[in-house]
């Protein structure tokens, strides 16, 4: 009991853990936004490269992006954002954290819609194109709606897994939740209450938005065919 | 009012097309039959502008269908498929009214008054808030005729619009089919239902291998067929 007193209540350590977690859940929702929104614009580049056969130079250069992003670890590429762009650069450490993790995570959401998109029966397209929508028509009105409602619940996942993933942002000092656990631990000399408090902590937020998530769900399939 | 000309379609080595050629007048019911595979689907697809034609030409009035923007093509032929493709995250009376809305043909007032009135000629009002998933096969079909017709298209094009439903269903569809026959609507359908062919059409296309075999006169054909390979088709598909 003195070690979990010492973790938690001595020089206000419980506030360093309610700091990480601050931290943590901006990068991540900072970075689930930019992802989103990359994803999106990839997602529409590519499509529109295969249906319509038109900005082959951009559907190369998205793919390329994927490619990289994919086949690199997530910390190597907040290293290079971090050691290499944004070198001299006065930035706010938290923001570079969440402009890397939007980069790394535009890569896999882009694949999350392609793969919604994909789903969409191809005659809701032929439909929409026979009673005279243009291409972008359809796609705004019919295709897209229905590929990112099927996208919800992977994009749950990502969302899961991306807070999972910034806890190696305190590798460039950023103090976001595992990094405050390994301060209080390396303070108290003590590891056994801080980490599994910052593990109990994961946990609850983990658990927490996958019921969310379940719930939400539950509700948009309800109202959709 | 509609010219098919030297039309081939090719799927990388396969021919689904070869060399067509189809005049369709107005007011005419022309109905396409032919074995699986041989091009008939294709057929209507090219000339709604789905598919591109290799090679050949396709004309509206005397204008080249390829030259026509998608936003009026669609006031002029209308589409019907097999598989409805009604958007299936829209409810039915947003299914009717969304495209006549966005392509600013109708104010969105018009537009839902408009589609109320053909969903309650047909009997279907009660369904306008419904999803597409709560209803039947046969209900689903004849809405995608109410989201085509709302256009008011002067040809229709209706490829295999029973081919998905059970009896009960069909017959609700093939009547509509022939309501809509009723008002002078040019038709072009692909169908399997011979006795609703054979009272329906004023002329039959027989198609195979992408090749216009027989065109002629309805009664002619069902009646008393003469070529060897449409007798066939016919005994294999009333037996």
């Amino acid at each position: 009991m003195d070690n979990l007193y010492k973790s938690l209540i001595v020089d206000n350590r419980y506030k360093l853990i309610l700091n990480g977690l601050k931290n943590t859940i901006i990068i991540t929702i900072g970075a689930l936004i930019i992802g989103i929104t990359i994803g999106l614009f990839i997602t529409i580049i590519q499509n529109n490269y295969k249906e319509n056969k038109k900005n082959k130079l951009l559907y190369y250069l998205t793919s390329l992006y994927v490619k990289v992003i994919r086949g690199t670890p997530v910390l190597l590429q907040l290293m290079i954002i971090y050691y290499i762009i944004f070198r001299t650069a006065n930035i706010n450490i938290i923001l570079v954290g969440i402009i890397a993790f939007g980069i790394n995570s535009g890569a896999y959401v882009s694949e999350i819609f392609r793969s919604g998109i994909e789903a969409v029966d191809k005659g809701q397209m032929e439909a929409g194109k026979s009673l005279g929508l243009t291409y972008w028509q359809t796609m705004k009105y019919i295709v897209l709606p229905q590929g990112f409602r099927i996208s919800l619940p992977p994009l749950g996942n990502e969302f899961v897994t991306l807070i999972k993933e910034t806890s190696v942002a305190g590798y460039i000092g950023i103090m976001e939740l595992t990094k405050s656990g390994d301060i209080i631990a390396s303070r108290t000399y003590n590891y056994f209450y801080p980490l599994i408090i910052t593990a109990l902590v994961y946990l609850a937020l983990t658990l927490g938005l996958t019921r969310c998530l379940k719930f939400l769900e539950k509700g948009e399939s309800s109202v959709r065919g | 009012m509609l010219e098919v000309k030297n039309v081939v379609k090719k799927f990388g080595d396969i021919t689904a097309l070869d060399h067509i050629n189809l005049k369709v007048k107005k007011g005419e019911k022309i109905v396409v039959i032919g074995p699986s595979g041989c091009g008939k689907s294709t057929l209507l697809r090219c000339i709604n502008l789905l598919e591109t034609p290799t090679s050949g030409t396709i004309k509206y009035e005397g204008v080249e269908t390829i030259n026509i923007k998608r936003n009026h093509l669609s006031q002029k032929i209308g589409m019907i498929f097999q598989s409805y493709n009604l958007f299936n995250h829209l409810t039915i009376i947003k299914n009717i009214t969304l495209v006549p809305i966005k392509l600013k043909l109708m104010t969105k007032e018009e537009a839902y008054k408009k589609a109320y009135k053909l969903l309650d000629e047909m009997k279907l009002k009660d369904k306008a808030g419904r999803y597409p998933r709560e209803l039947s096969g046969g209900e689903k079909q004849r809405i995608a005729i109410i989201r085509s017709l709302i256009l008011e298209p002067e040809v229709l094009l209706i490829d295999e619009p029973t081919g998905a439903l059970d009896p009960e269903n069909i017959k609700d569809v093939l009547k509509l089919l022939e309501d809509i026959s009723d008002t002078g609507m040019t038709m072009v359908v692909v169908t399997h239902e011979m006795n609703f062919a054979s009272h329906f059409a004023d002329r039959v296309v027989f198609m195979e291998h992408g090749k216009i075999i027989i065109d002629g006169d309805a009664k002619e054909i069902f009646v008393n067929p003469k070529n060897v390979r449409l007798k066939e088709f016919l005994s294999k598909i009333r037996s």
